[in-house]
């Protein structure tokens, strides 16, 4: 087996000392960060990704590749900047203001960098104004908003009434998810994607940053 | 009277097959070995790291009457609200698993060690609710009655009634508080009450306007079992 395919199938299988090792040896063959990256990281990650939408793995399995895909990650991140390899996108996360729950939220975080997308986490109980000022400073196009409490989810409506009052849509695309959020109430608020699980979500963000339509049509 | 509880983790502790499940992995699923080695450490890591206390507050059915109106936001017609009129005790309580724990997951995820993150916060929603379990087994024990449990946010009782339970518990005590948005913090935390009365009370069918919603429709079974958890005869 190639050295990126055996990366990959280990990635797959959660095993991170075998994939840091793999990584080391690519980096040894000089093989181009960003083929390892694309090659083995993400293709072991899209790997797990397509076995857990068919259900024949599940969370915790998703959750070892993941780990296993960071060790990797770790050893190559200085070579994809010093190589100034463009990553597939950037996105800024954060449960609303009021709000503290955070598990679902980290979960669609590990998956977006699994996905090969930059993250920039801003943790829990995150003000509208924070996530689009965090946006556009840190050059992030896609804006990942998180509720568990029916009492916190409308705070989503007020970043993007923000985004359109600032004049931003379409330059800053919203998608949101938790417990109680649904794709209706993503259209109602002016959402332009929902997704109800992390692997779904990396698909919707994929989507928003190819230029996709969203849930409103256009972006 | 109101009573602090201290939770013993001993019976809290759910299995590895549990917290598995709450993840969402069915028992039958293949390659298990990884996954059950990760949920054994957060089993471990739980045991540790739990520290269980509840408060716990007899109210008579005039008083709650009161409580459960809350702020208004609740449906019409409610389970609750048809039972609770009927009930001979009522009891309001509260249960967390403690700041450690919440603070031992976020650290989990800091290092990366995202299977043992999620599996420990998997074992804490699980530990929650058998520390609700387990004050409710406490009062059965006590009453010689068995007793079903509801909390806000749930089967349309507005989360909102949650601010009327704390001005009655004050579980402040136990390190437990209700932020504005109505979240308890520590966030591994139940509150609720439960209603104790004869069997026919409890017995309701699900078809209130919110059960169409409902995933798990768990009020059958817990309606079910109040007859195989207290002999009734005598
Ligand atoms: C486990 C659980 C608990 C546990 C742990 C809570 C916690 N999360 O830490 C315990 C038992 C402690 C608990 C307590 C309570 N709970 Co609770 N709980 C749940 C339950 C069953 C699962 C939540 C969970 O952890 N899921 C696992 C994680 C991984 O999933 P997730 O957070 O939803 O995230 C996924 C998706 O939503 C999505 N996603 C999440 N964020 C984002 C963001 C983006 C951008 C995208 C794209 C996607 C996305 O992807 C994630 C990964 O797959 C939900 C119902 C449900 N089925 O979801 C109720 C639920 C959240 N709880 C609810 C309630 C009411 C409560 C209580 C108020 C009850 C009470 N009175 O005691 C308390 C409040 C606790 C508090 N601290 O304030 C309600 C909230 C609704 C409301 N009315 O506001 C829910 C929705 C149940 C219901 N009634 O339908 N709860």
């Amino acid at each position: 087996m190639e050295l990126l395919e055996q990366i990959a199938d280990q990635l797959e299988k959660g095993q991170a000392a075998t994939v840091a090792q793999l990584t080391t040896e690519a980096i040894s063959a000089e093989i181009p960060a960003a083929e390892i990256l694309n090659g083995g990281l993400i293709a072991g990650m899209d790997l797990v990704g397509e076995k857990f939408r068919k259900h024949e793995v599940f969370l915790p399995h998703v959750l070892l590749a993941a780990k296993a895909m960071h060790a990797g990650m770790e050893l190559i991140k200085p070579l994809l900047m010093r190589d100034g390899v463009r990553r597939v996108g950037k996105a800024v996360l954060g449960t609303v203001r009021g709000d503290q729950h955070d598990i679902g939220k980290n979960l669609v975080g590990i998956m977006l960098e699994g996905a090969g997308f930059e993250v920039l986490d801003l943790g829990t109980d995150v003000a509208p104004e924070r996530f689009v000022e965090a946006a556009l400073a840190g050059g992030a196009t896609v804006i990942g908003m998180s509720a568990l409490l029916t009492t916190t989810m409308p705070v989503m409506r007020e970043v993007i009434e923000l985004i359109n009052e600032r004049e931003l849509r379409g330059r800053l695309r919203t998608v949101i998810g938790g417990a109680p959020v649904t794709e209706d109430y993503a259209r109602e608020i002016g959402a332009d994607a929902y997704a109800f699980d992390g692997v779904s979500a990396v698909d919707r963000i994929r989507d928003l940053v190819a230029g996709g339509p969203g849930l409103l049509g256009g972006p | 009277m109101r009573r602090i509880l201290d939770i013993p983790v001993e019976g809290i502790l759910p299995s590895e097959t549990a917290i598995l499940g709450q993840q969402g992995v069915p028992p039958t699923a293949s390659s298990l070995e990884p996954l059950l080695a990760v949920s054994r450490l957060g089993r471990e890591d739980m045991a540790a790291h739990f520290l269980g206390r509840g408060i716990l507050v007899q109210v008579s059915v005039t008083e709650f009457s009161t409580q459960y109106k809350g702020c208004g936001g609740n449906d019409s017609r409610t389970p609750l609200g048809e039972i609770f009129p009927r009930a001979e005790a009522l009891f309001l309580f509260a249960v967390t698993c403690g700041e450690a724990v919440t603070v031992r997951i976020a650290e989990h995820f800091a290092d990366n060690d995202y299977p043992l993150a999620a599996a420990l916060d998997a074992a804490a929603s699980l530990a929650a609710d058998q520390a609700a379990q387990w004050v409710q087994d406490l009062v059965e024990a006590e009453l010689s009655m068995a007793g079903i449990r509801y909390s806000p946010g749930y089967c349309g009782w507005h989360i909102s009634g949650q601010e009327a339970l704390f001005a009655k518990l004050k579980p402040e005590a136990i390190g437990l508080r209700l932020t504005d948005s109505f979240l308890m913090d520590p966030l591994k935390s139940v509150s609720g009450v439960i209603v104790f009365g004869p069997p026919e009370i409890h017995r309701f069918r699900d078809d209130y306007s919110f059960c169409a919603e409902c995933a798990d429709h768990e009020c059958r079974g817990r309606i079910a079992s109040l007859n195989s958890r207290i002999d009734w005869e005598t």
